[in-house]
């Protein structure tokens, strides 16, 4: 009976000492922080234990760097301006290794719409292209150029469905697959709109919005 | 060194509620929104550099490894699943483009402080024995490992619970217990051969 007492007590010492940084930081929670109050109350060990850390932590507790975040920030704009593409990963390579190779859909592209549009948008308008598209419903309006659509197609689709999709919308493929599963299609004047809803309409289609935000045309 | 001005102290600093709109902005930068770059790179830069300075301890490379850390940041931002917080995913490639660094200009000692010796104890009882005690403890936190001195500061002095230092040092959360364990240890053995010393 004494030896189980002792063991269980042992074990909740090992547990205390192991624990013990992130109760001294107060993040602990629910019973393990319980196993520890109740520890506490009961070994030495862990009381000292619990002062020193609290020695360590006040020491840790200095100030952060107050300098001016200004030169660094300015030496990494030049970084940036100096990268072809801003620093971004070019498009074009990626059309170029085709459907089958393409990279992994992006999981998330239908939780995050608005993230992979814009993430794409983003990277378009740091190839040196004109700014095409900012975010959703920029009030800006950008030039028109190349490409007047971005879609995201569902995972599932398969290669014959995803061309007849096209064929039937009138569109083509000029950019993409980005790095979130999305493609920028060319739509002849005036189509824009039909193929719009032709594709918003169509089954296989995860997302579909127009690239530059004025939406008339 | 720990710093005697505790007037910007936070030793709570991963726990201050993050600004509801971090979240935002790495969306805005996943855009290549420049503004949002800049100002989450002005926000985080005091956070980056302590914790840089604190892990590594060479000053010269702390301004090239957190530029490196935010260009991360600019290039992934799409990446940012929103389940992590915005905070432990920029430390988590703090983290691991600061141990990059330091494998490149790994020269197995690091740099010594250069103090002259005195008294250290156990546990600091007066005013001048706690600052005696901070020095050593300043000069003890060098003998340990990069990955011991960040799971110290990331505990104590930005104060991330167990799981978002595993999650940050990208390893299990019994790594991060043990890691500590032995930090401790270690310092707790140095600050003892120092007091040794003194006699
Ligand atoms: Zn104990």
């Amino acid at each position: 009976m004494s030896g189980r007492v002792l063991r269980f007590e042992g074990a909740a010492h090992l547990e205390a000492e192991r624990l013990l940084p992130w109760y001294v930081n107060g993040t602990l929670e629910g019973e393990e922080l319980a196993r520890i109050e109740q520890h506490l109350t009961e070994c030495a060990r862990c009381q000292r234990e619990l002062t020193w850390q609290r020695e360590l932590q006040a020491a840790c507790a200095g100030a952060e760097a107050a300098a001016d975040a200004g030169p660094a920030l300015q030496r990494l704009r030049e970084r940036l301006d100096a990268e072809p593409g801003g620093g971004r990963r070019p498009l074009f390579g990626e059309l170029r290794r085709g459907w089958k190779g393409s990279r992994p859909w992006l999981r998330w592209a239908v939780a995050a719409q608005f993230a992979a549009v814009a993430a794409l948008a983003g990277a378009l308008a740091f190839q040196g292209r004109p700014a095409l598209y900012r975010t959703l419903g920029a009030a800006d309006k950008p030039p028109r150029a190349a490409g007047d659509l971005v879609v995201v197609f569902d995972p599932g689709l398969d290669e014959a469905a995803m061309r007849r999709l096209l064929r039937a919308s009138g569109a083509r493929i000029v950019d993409g697959p980005t790095e979130t599963g999305a493609y920028v299609l060319d739509v002849p004047d005036g189509h824009e709109t039909g193929a719009l809803e032709a594709l918003r309409a169509a089954r296989g289609v995860v997302l579909v919005e127009r690239l530059n935000a004025d939406g008339g045309k | 060194m720990p710093r005697a001005d505790s007037r910007d102290a936070r030793p709570d600093a991963g726990r201050r509620p993050a600004p509801p709109d971090e979240a935002a902005l790495v969306a805005r930068v996943a855009a290549a929104d420049r503004a949002a770059f800049e100002a989450l790179y002005r926000a985080y830069y005091p956070r980056l550099r302590r914790f840089l300075e604190r892990m590594t301890r060479r000053l010269p490379l702390v301004e090239e490894v957190l530029n490196d850390t935010m260009m991360v940041v600019w290039r992934r931002a799409h990446t940012y699943d929103r389940v992590s917080k915005v905070s432990t995913w920029i430390f988590a490639i703090a983290y691991r483009q600061a141990l990059k660094a330091l494998s490149r200009v790994d020269d197995a000692v690091p740099p010594a402080d250069g103090d002259e010796a005195v008294p250290a104890h156990a546990q600091p009882e007066s005013v001048l024995q706690r600052e005696q005690w901070r020095a050593h403890l300043g000069q003890a936190l060098g003998a340990l490992s990069a990955e011991q001195r960040a799971v110290i500061e990331l505990t104590y002095y930005n104060g991330y619970a167990c799981r978002e230092v595993a999650e940050i040092m990208g390893c299990p959360v019994d790594t991060v217990k043990t890691r500590m364990f032995y930090a401790r240890r270690k310092l707790k053995t140095l600050l003892a051969l120092n007091a040794e010393d003194a006699i």
